[in-house]
């Protein structure tokens, strides 16, 4: 009875500072205007090495695609895993998609960098479209995309 | 011996009349053909279910693989549909689609909080 009491706050020790530390962020990604059918968009984070690092959202559910998000396929081998229940629609020029996710706190100025690769349909890929450090101080401020995306920004 | 040049014989003659046949009837006499200029293959797909992927001839599709500098060719679709699904000759790799979310947890990367999915919006 003792061990399993033991056992008990052991994990509940360990559990616990990970619960904490997460906080709500919403990452807002307005597109430019490019005349094209929706884009593609794979959003996924690096670490301070450059290594990938997790997959945080993926626009456009057809997984025959997602070699045009050359950067985010070299990544991950094209391994549809990494983005199973993080997937949705693809997004429309002109339009924003916004994300509300309860992300680690460990994840922010400690060299992590978000990155979205963008393709379109019979237009030019664009990997690393967008990468953003992810910094405190960075938050609410809007960084601007190369060709299909008009800025991304996140706050809390 | 015998026997071996009476099977070629039949076996020849079967051959030479079905191809006579089929160019009777208009068809090519071959069962792969991509030869007309411009032909290219379209992808015709049942759209959410993958595995049932049918390749046809065509010569109005370009295949998009060359990531050409054409980007400005506009064709003035309607975007609506954000999830509309053409034919653009990528090839099918066989891999199935990933779930979508809201219909299993999001993965273990560490990034999230365990068991907590992104809620998203679109405007």
């Amino acid at each position: 009875m003792k061990s399993l009491i033991a056992a008990l706050a052991l994990s509940t020790a360990l559990v616990a500072p990970n619960l904490a530390a997460a906080r709500p962020v919403t990452l807002t990604v307005n597109m430019a205007d490019y005349g094209g059918p929706g884009a593609y968009l794979a959003l996924y984070v690096t670490d301070a090495s450059g290594a990938y690092a997790g997959s945080l959202w993926m626009a456009g559910g057809k997984s025959k695609y997602y070699k045009h998000l050359s950067d985010w396929a070299r990544f991950t081998g094209g391994d549809v895993a990494q983005v199973d229940g993080i997937t949705g629609a693809s997004v429309g020029a002109g339009r924003s998609l916004s994300l509300t996710m309860d992300l680690a706190d460990a994840l922010f100025d400690a060299g992590y960098t978000l990155h979205i690769d963008a393709a379109v349909e019979e237009m030019r890929d664009s990997p690393n479209e967008v990468a953003v450090p992810l910094t405190g101080d960075g938050a609410g401020k809007p960084v601007a995309g190369r060709r299909y995306i008009a800025d991304v920004t996140y706050g809390f | 011996m015998k026997m071996a040049i009476a099977m070629l014989l039949a076996g020849t003659a079967l051959g030479a009349g079905m191809a006579f046949a089929a160019g009777q009837a208009g068809l090519p006499s071959t069962a792969w053909a991509p030869s007309a200029p411009g032909a290219g293959v379209i992808l015709v797909d049942d759209d959410e279910e993958e595995g049932g992927w049918l390749w046809i001839l065509s010569g109005e599709e370009d295949d998009d693989e060359d990531d050409d500098e054409d980007e400005e060719d506009e064709e003035d679709e309607d975007d609506e549909d954000e999830e509309e699904d053409d034919d653009d000759g990528c090839l099918a790799k066989g891999a199935g689609n990933p779930a979508k979310a809201g219909t299993v947890a999001p993965p273990k990367n560490g990034l999230f909080t365990d068991g907590t999915a992104p809620s998203v919006t679109t405007n």
